[in-house]
């Protein structure tokens, strides 16, 4: 009798126990479900969903490709900013120079870095129309935490391949350099900067780029 | 080409290097990959006035007269000739499948497509590949040399100037035995590539700080890109600013 109570204890034990494990990792799996619903998209599916959303409204909006400047501004901001870690591009593209500028001066190159980019591809926003864009297949490992994905442009029937170079931060992936046809945006950028940060220092630099920016926003026509 | 030509052609890039060489000595130069940076320079400016003065204007006419549609179909006709070229070194670099592709666009855009005017292939699907002499023989390990920056023809490194008789021998033009008529045709493709660059120019005009630096980094790269058998990255060795 004692025994057969204890039995019935002992497997009431083990049902608990069990059930609670089979609960708890369910809760885990479960939670983690929620956490990668909520988490970061993969680099590969962050690039897609820009590439059409953003070509998608520029092909919507006839003022976007007229060369409204506030309306560019607004995608740019909107939908590409949060995507991209100029930070960091800035600070590659200075190169060795980044460390001799000042807490504020750094901020500021950032800023112009950024407005120069604008500037240059403001003006291709017109051109968007029916080019196609095709993912190549991403592998990488799923630890990596700089990775590039890699798409091919159809512009005029002729290809080009667009790779975009991503880093992951706790905020998502951050797209921090630009690859088109091959061509490093940060690679081109910085061998310019280093030169002209050599010859006329930060402040040089610094001040021809407010120049050329408040020039080309004073200058505005697509 | 005619072998005149040819010497001739050889001769003054023996020339250009004895001069070059000879002119550099004395340049303070900054990067590795171009130690003849100073006449370089001259020759980039001599490129650009040019450029400046007489081929964008006649770009710019041309795109001006010309519709974008028979543009388009100029700019094709010039492509499929540039893919018997493509077909020969994608043979040479091994790359069967590149090859065999390129060897059916132009069957399908010289005949289906009016002498190549319709990009028929790209519709079809077959993609166009690129390839020159210059990556078969950076393929076969061949290192680029120093870049060059040659009068009317733009950046190059040692490597691509070497491999440019050959290539010009796969381009059908150079086989036109009447010459006006192969240099109109050198000429058009030429006014034809320039006009499709016009929007490229004035991005580099507005981006770059030095236009010559701009121009040798990108080129370099981009020349570097196509002898990469593997993507790989720029290394930016943050660690060491």
């Amino acid at each position: 009798m004692k025994d057969a109570i204890m039995k019935q204890a002992f497997s009431l034990l083990v049902l608990f126990m069990i059930s609670t494990l089979l609960l708890s990792v369910g809760g885990i799996a479960s939670a983690k479900n929620v956490e990668k619903e909520t988490k970061i998209d993969p680099p590969d599916q962050l690039i897609r969903t820009i590439t059409t959303d953003v070509m998608n409204t520029i092909k919507q909006d006839p003022a976007l490709r007229n060369g409204d400047l506030k309306k560019i501004t607004q995608l740019v901001d909107q939908k590409i900013l949060p995507h991209a870690n100029m930070a960091h591009t800035t600070r590659l593209v200075l190169g060795r120079h980044w460390k001799k500028a000042t807490a504020k001066q750094q901020q500021q190159l950032v800023t112009q870095f950024k407005d120069l980019l604008f500037y240059t591809y403001a003006g291709a926003v017109a051109y968007i129309d029916n080019q196609k864009v095709s993912y190549k297949p991403f592998i990488a490992s799923p630890n990596a935490t700089d990775v590039v994905v890699q798409t091919e442009v159809i512009h005029q029937g002729k290809p080009y391949a667009v790779n975009y170079r991503l880093e992951k931060t706790t905020s998502g992936w951050k797209v921090y350099d630009v690859a088109i046809g091959g061509v490093w945006q940060v690679l081109t950028f910085r061998e310019q900067f280093n030169d002209y940060v050599s010859e006329h220092g930060i402040v040089g630099l610094l001040s021809y780029l407010t120049e050329q920016n408040q020039r080309r926003a004073a200058s505005w026509q697509p | 080409m005619s072998d005149a030509r040819l010497r001739g052609f050889y001769t003054a890039g023996a020339l250009l290097l004895i001069l070059t060489l000879t002119a550099c000595a004395t340049v303070n130069t900054r990067s590795p990959s171009d130690p003849l940076e100073g006449i370089n320079r001259t020759f980039f400016q001599f490129n650009d006035t040019l450029d400046q003065a007489a081929f964008q204007p006649v770009a710019k006419a041309y795109a001006r007269i010309v519709p974008p549609p028979v543009r388009t179909g100029i700019t094709n006709i010039f492509a499929n000739m540039h893919d018997i070229r493509t077909l020969l070194n994608s043979l040479l670099q091994g790359k069967i499948i590149a090859g065999s592709e390129s060897l059916m666009r132009m069957v399908i855009n010289t005949f289906f497509g009016v002498g190549g005017f319709f990009d028929v292939a790209s519709g079809a699907g077959l993609p166009k590949h690129y390839a020159d002499f210059g990556q078969t023989l950076g393929l076969y390990g061949i290192p680029p040399g120093p870049y060059l920056v040659l009068p009317f023809w733009g950046p190059k490194t040692l490597r691509g100037t070497i491999a440019l008789p050959i290539d010009l021998q796969t381009l059908p033009i150079s086989h036109i035995d009447i010459l006006y008529r192969r240099y109109a045709l050198y000429g058009w493709r030429a006014v034809s590539r320039r006009a499709e660059l016009l929007q490229a120019g004035q991005l580099l005009e507005n981006t770059a700080l030095d236009k010559y630096t701009f121009v040798r980094n990108a080129y370099l790269q981009y020349r570097k890109s196509l002898v990469q058998q593997k993507d790989s990255l720029p290394d930016y060795q943050e660690e060491d600013e």
